[in-house]
């Protein structure tokens, strides 16, 4: 299978007053096309980081520093990390797009749920709502009528519009009190298209719900807008910051569902970040596992909860309260990313912890097929 | 297509609008006080709409202007409210009625001037360096340091030596001095704002910078600017008033109510057997500019529930 997205050694810092935060060393993760990839790990090994460097918003003070992040579409390859930011703008959104962990923060306020959705699809499609308001146009011209003169004059706006939405003369024309009533035959088809999605989140009612303010919503509705929001485009990959941390139980085997349906009928790949571990052996096709800004592990769903390889992992299952059984943590800290330890980022709560472990960062490999770890204690068989 | 249906399309369009509207309307009502504010308001845009029918110029003492006060002869003396004069004169025998009128327009130009100029430049300002931060936040924050650091009425006092006494000029200076206390504000909120998840999401959709700020942070960064700029329109008709009486405004008689309350600065303790002989001449055009003020004070308590969604929906 062709992976879509590649993240090969990539590394990001963080320059804050305590001291530079080695926040990811070296990350590499690939995501094939059509799989859900579940991202887990403690609170601050780099999960969230990681998605953000993606889109190349990591915000300040961190910095990328290093490494590649390599999407495939059907246009070509291209490193997002030496992309301009009018090249990430039209990939945001449309090639990429991303659902927060806290849905409802996610939604600006002051509009309706309507207004937010139509504005990222006029965003990246602007094109398709043209032709269909031409489409429009055409028919009310063919009626005939006194006001033939207005759709002559939209009908060559429009035109205009489908050959280049961004032209200078159209951001002159759409501040303009009265001439910027032409848009709204594309708004009104933006917000049909919005209905439509929404209706397909299924939503009870959404030409209700659609005039709707964020904080009327329900925390449940609130991430299907925003995970509509997020699909509105159809993108390549979606990214899902914990999206269920939030929810109560059903809601969120309610959402979960919903993605795994919508991930099908949109032909999308999911980076689904959790610390949940239930969340992932239901919804993700492969793991990766995530330690103080390190891939450790990454393997198949069944393989990762059958044989796990690395230790973190083996401790991480360990750590899974099971009624009956007493309960057992990982021994230590996560380690302050400032002066994270030498060699290995585990070592020091490694139960297996060798001399060479305090030495020499292991590199990720391929310990049977298919699964990935990165620990010394596999890494003398493929030598 | 018929009128009628014609008109049934308009609606079924228009309904959410109207809808929005009726709502917004059952909120204002609610809200005794911002009617009230609202009625003052609409009463001195009344006042100014129709001054010229209220008080029709032409007295040959104002040479063709009707913003200058007509004045009969030059008695010092305040006479009380006649049927010539409904409202009296003031020093110098100008007609306090006449003045009071025309004198509304001066304030609502003033005070929606002077506040939108200092909004448009604090906008910009503000958001800019709120938003990007770094180094562009601080020079331009440093910048505003500079013009608060100056005492506002001296350094609109020097503005207008620079560019000549006039009421444009008072205008111009009271733009320089205001902004800097708006882009503060507004600095302030758009660094709150900028840190929520909506912002982040934005640009996780492909907004552009611009797009960010003017849809995204304005709106939710505006509200204790809108309210602090309507309570606003009326202090500055106040400081205004302060400027001219130095002596840096439009030449004496120009219809303008702070001038006139400074007319009347020798006239307020008459004599200690009459000691209010000539209220006429300072209550009148006081309980004006106090209407005034209050009126835009109210006023900005109904924009927050005309404006803000999260409020108006609880």
């Amino acid at each position: 299978m062709k992976n879509i997205l590649s993240i090969k050694n990539l590394i990001v810092r963080f320059y804050t007053y305590e001291g530079i935060v080695k926040a990811l060393d070296g990350v590499n993760l690939d995501i094939r096309e059509g799989e859900t990839l579940g991202l887990v790990g403690e609170t601050g090994c780099g999960k969230s980081v990681t998605s953000l460097s993606v889109l190349a918003l990591v915000p300040p003070p961190g910095k990328i520093e290093g490494g590649n992040v390599i999407l495939q579409t059907e246009d070509g390859s291209f490193d997002l990390l030496n992309q301009d930011e009018k090249f990430l703008r039209s990939i945001r959104g449309r090639e990429i797009s991303m659902i927060f962990q806290e849905p409802r923060a996610a939604l600006n306020p002051v509009y309706s749920v309507e207004n937010q959705i139509a504005e990222v699809l006029l965003q990246h499609r602007r094109k398709e709502f043209c032709k269909s308001a031409l489409e429009q146009i055409e028919n009310d011209l063919s009626k005939g009528s006194y006001k033939d003169f207005i759709y002559k004059f939209e009908r060559k706006i429009y035109q205009k519009m489908l050959d280049n939405p961004n032209s200078f003369s159209l951001r002159i024309l759409s501040r303009i009190p009265i001439m910027r009533r032409y848009q709204r035959r594309s708004k009104t088809e933006a917000k049909k298209e919005v209905i439509r999605i929404l209706r397909e989140m299924k939503l009870a009612d959404p030409e209700r719900v659609a005039e709707m303010y964020p904080h009327e919503l329900s925390s449940g509705m609130a991430q299907r807008v925003v995970i509509a929001m997020a699909l509105g485009c159809s993108p390549y990959l979606l990214i899902a910051d914990e999206p269920t941390t939030n929810l109560d139980v059903t809601i969120q085997a309610q959402i979960l569902q919903l993605i795994g349906e919508l991930k099908e009928k949109f032909e999308s790949s999911v980076l689904y970040i959790t610390h949940d571990l239930g969340v992932i052996a239901e919804l993700c096709d492969r793991v990766a596992v995530m330690y103080a800004g390190n891939v450790c592990e990454i393997a198949d769903v069944f393989e990762i909860f059958k044989k796990p390889l690395h230790p973190y992992t083996q401790a991480l299952l360990e750590s899974i309260p099971r009624p009956g059984e007493k309960f057992s943590s990982i021994e230590g800290e996560v380690p302050g990313l400032v002066n994270p330890p030498p060699g290995c980022r585990f070592n020091p709560r490694c139960p297996k912890a060798m001399e060479l472990c305090t030495l020499k960062k292991p590199m990720l490999t391929e310990a049977e097929k298919d699964h990935f770890v990165m620990c010394h204690l596999y890494s003398g068989s493929s030598k | 297509m018929g009128i009628k249906s014609r008109l049934k399309k308009f609606r079924t369009e228009m309904d959410p609008n109207i809808k929005e509207l009726k709502f917004t309307m059952s909120r204002i009502k609610k809200s005794p006080l911002s009617i009230v504010g609202i009625v003052i308001l609409l009463f001195f845009i009344a006042i100014a709409l129709l001054a010229p029918i209220l008080a029709p110029p032409g007295h040959p003492s104002q040479r063709g202007d009707p913003y200058m006060m007509p004045r009969e002869g030059i008695y010092p003396e305040p006479q009380p409210p006649n049927s010539e004069h409904p409202f009296g004169t003031a020093q110098g025998q100008f007609d306090i009625y006449y003045g009071t009128i025309w004198g509304t327009r001066t304030a609502l130009r003033i005070g929606i001037l002077v506040v939108s100029g200092a909004l448009a430049i604090s906008l910009v300002i503000g958001s800019v360096a709120g938003y990007y931060g770094g180094i562009i936040d601080e020079l331009l924050m440093r910048f505003t340091d500079i013009i608060m650091a100056f005492p506002g009425l001296i350094l609109a006092m020097a503005v207008i030596t620079v560019f000549g006494p006039s009421l444009d000029n008072i205008m111009l200076a009271l733009v320089i001095v205001g902004w800097a206390g708006y882009a503060r504000v507004i600095r302030g909120e758009v660094l709150k704002v900028k840190q929520e998840d909506y912002v982040e999401a934005g640009k996780a959709v492909g907004c552009s910078d611009l797009r960010i700020i003017v849809r995204h942070i304005l709106p939710n960064a505006i509200y204790p600017i809108v309210i602090m700029a309507s309570l606003d329109i009326g202090a500055i008709v106040l400081t205004a008033a302060a400027l001219s009486f130095l002596g840096l405004g439009p030449p004496p008689g120009f219809a303008d109510w702070g001038q006139m309350v400074s007319f009347s600065r020798g006239y307020i303790y008459a004599n200690p057997q009459d000691p209010l002989k000539y209220w006429y001449t300072w209550i009148i055009p006081g309980l004006f500019i106090f209407a005034f003020v209050l009126g835009w004070n109210l006023l900005g308590d109904a924009f927050r529930d005309i404006l803000d969604p999260t409020i108006r929906r609880r």
